[in-house]
């Protein structure tokens, strides 16, 4: 049993160092200022160029993990980077790539519902608002 | 029942108890998604092994607590024992990858992002999992490469309730699959309430209720150098036991440490005192001889399922090496007289200096046709083994051999029995992890 402690100790300190080491190393090279939320907005930006229509039809061609969007309250978001990061797991985005993910949203897939907050993170993914074509 | 669920039904139980949770698990979700490519794979091993490396900790929690009910279920209080170290350094192990796995989907974003998940932000979710693997860390580095005093090393190790209490926070405020799926919440959180209810029980209100019952020392005699007999004599109430049987013992006396220690008690159970043959092997025991006639002695107990009651109507071996005989002594004396049970006890020491309680032995012998006594002088003799025995008992492979003594004496001898084929089940021995 030692045996098998004593490694899993040794992998988790190193991954650690090692962890820790390149994120010090990548501060020191990163002079450039771009942050992610303005990559993030700069590819929203080319989007918008590309003169994109953001009806039903473009958010289902996104409907993969790779390249995932979903609409929540009537606005289109990316949510493939964030997917990684949702505090409730990938599978819960991942459900509603290319879908309207509203209800996922308000109800956390029928299991209680998001703060406030929740809807600001939501916002750093936004693309625009959906394109509804009315009497369809 | 047979001698394998016997022996086994507490691994069995604790062991579904354990996977339940991990099943469940692969079958919310759909598992394409969980196992789609490297970030999500590793996600998902993420889960399970802080799912299985919590549930582990809380059984560890509940085998490791000195209560009658774990003494049942499992093969007596030392097995019980060997398996909260076991699934204690298992959980730790599956504890240390959970965040590892988890920091995998953050490399896809950015090395700074990964870094900071291990850096606790204040009091939310996460950082309580942080802090808790802290504390373990801590702990088990102490428990593994630190050689604490036996006493010290008890009180540092209290504080895994402290690490298990934050990780109970940090699974029950996480956004995860156990918040999204009802089964899982109740059932880790429930086992863990269970585990802290157990957990406190047994070091709280023990002490409050007075689990442990007064005695007082009315004989102490050096048996020899390093052996030192005592018997206690019940104040008011006693225990019963089954012979072979061991009870904690806390000595309230200037000279010893206040924390309770196991001893195998060597008198007949028929009688309401008890009697205990100490060497001594550590610090605690080296100070037993100072014990004065007249001290206090509280006793909890009993434990252990190290008996020839559990395996009735059968034939059996007993081996003891050194002071391993003490379980024997009990058992010896309380069997029945009109027993046809044949048992041959091998008490082997070095000499025939050590072997001061053949005399008391060899009286019951006297009594009883079916009981034998042979001892065995390894100074004379060499080491016994397992073809000496089958020489001198005959139809080894069909009797209950019983074998206390040091841990190599009695790993040997359990090789080499397997080897001329007697049967796992049939072995029974009692290992005692606690130090002495």
């Amino acid at each position: 049993m030692k045996k098998i402690v004593t490694i899993s100790l040794g992998v988790f300190v190193l991954v650690l160092v090692v962890i820790f080491a390149m994120w010090f190393g990548s501060m020191q090279n990163q002079n450039n200022t771009n942050s992610n939320i303005n990559q993030n907005q700069k590819e929203i930006i080319q989007r918008n160029d590309n003169n994109l229509v953001l009806d039903m039809q473009e958010v289902a061609r996104h409907n993969s993990a790779s390249d995932c969007w979903t609409v929540v309250r009537g606005k289109v978001y990316d949510v493939t980077e964030f997917s990684a990061l949702h505090p409730g797991g990938e599978g819960a985005i991942i459900y509603n790539c290319g879908k309207d993910g509203t209800v996922g949203f308000d109800t956390k897939g029928g299991k209680g519902s998001h703060k406030d907050s929740a809807l600001d993170v939501l916002s750093k993914y936004l693309i625009g608002d959906l394109v509804v074509y009315q009497g369809k | 029942m047979n001698n394998f669920f016997k022996k086994n039904i507490g691994w069995l139980i604790f062991g579904i108890l354990a996977l339940t949770p991990v099943i469940r698990w692969f079958l919310i979700d759909n598992l394409n998604f969980k196992f789609s490519n490297i970030s999500t794979i590793a996600t998902s091993f993420g889960q399970i092994t802080g799912l299985l490396g919590i549930i582990l900790f809380a059984l560890n929690l509940i085998t490791g607590s000195k209560i009658k009910i774990v003494d049942k279920i499992f093969f007596g209080l030392p097995d019980a024992l060997n398996f909260h170290a076991i699934i204690g350094a298992l959980g730790f192990c599956l504890i240390l990858f959970h965040p590892i796995l988890l920091a995998v989907r953050y490399l896809n974003f950015s090395i700074s992002k990964t870094a900071m998940f291990f850096v606790p932000q204040g009091f939310d979710a996460i950082s309580w999992g942080i802090y808790a693997l802290g504390i373990m860390i801590l702990l088990m580095v102490l428990t593994y490469y630190v050689k604490l005093k036996y006493n010290i090393w008890l009180f540092t190790h209290k504080f895994m309730i402290l690490a298990f209490a934050l990780a109970f926070a940090h699974i029950a405020l996480i956004d995860s699959d156990i918040s999204r799926d009802l089964f899982l919440r109740y059932y880790v959180l429930g086992i863990s309430i269970i585990s802290i209810v157990v957990y406190l029980y047994n070091v709280i209100l023990d002490k409050i209720f007075y689990n442990n019952l007064e005695y007082n020392i009315i004989r102490v005699d050096k048996l020899a150098e390093n052996i030192t007999q005592i018997e206690l004599e019940p104040k008011a109430k006693f225990i019963s036991f089954i012979p072979g049987q061991f009870v904690f013992i806390k000595f309230k006396s200037n000279n010893l440490t206040q924390e309770a220690h196991p001893f195998s008690i060597s008198s007949d159970n028929n009688q309401k005192n008890l009697e205990f043959t100490i060497k001594s092997l550590g610090d605690f025991t080296s100070k037993i001889s100072n014990l004065k006639v007249g001290g206090k002695a509280f006793v909890k107990g009993a434990f252990g399922k190290f008996s020839c009651n559990y395996f009735p109507n059968t034939d059996q071996i007993w081996i003891s090496g050194g002071i391993g005989i003490t379980p024997f002594l009990s058992m010896a004396r309380s069997l029945p007289k009109n027993n046809n049970q044949k048992i041959d006890l091998y008490y082997c020491v070095k000499n025939k200096s050590e072997a001061i309680l053949l005399d008391k032995l060899k009286e019951i012998e006297k009594n009883n046709k079916y009981f034998r006594v042979i001892s065995w002088f390894s100074d004379e003799q060499g080491l016994i083994n397992a073809e000496n025995i089958a020489k001198l008992s005959d139809n080894i492979n069909n009797k209950n051999i019983f074998i206390c003594g040091p841990v190599s004496f009695m790993n040997n001898l359990k090789l080499q029995l397997i080897k001329i084929g007697v049967k796992n089940n049939n072995i029974h021995w009692e290992k005692f992890s606690f130090n002495n």
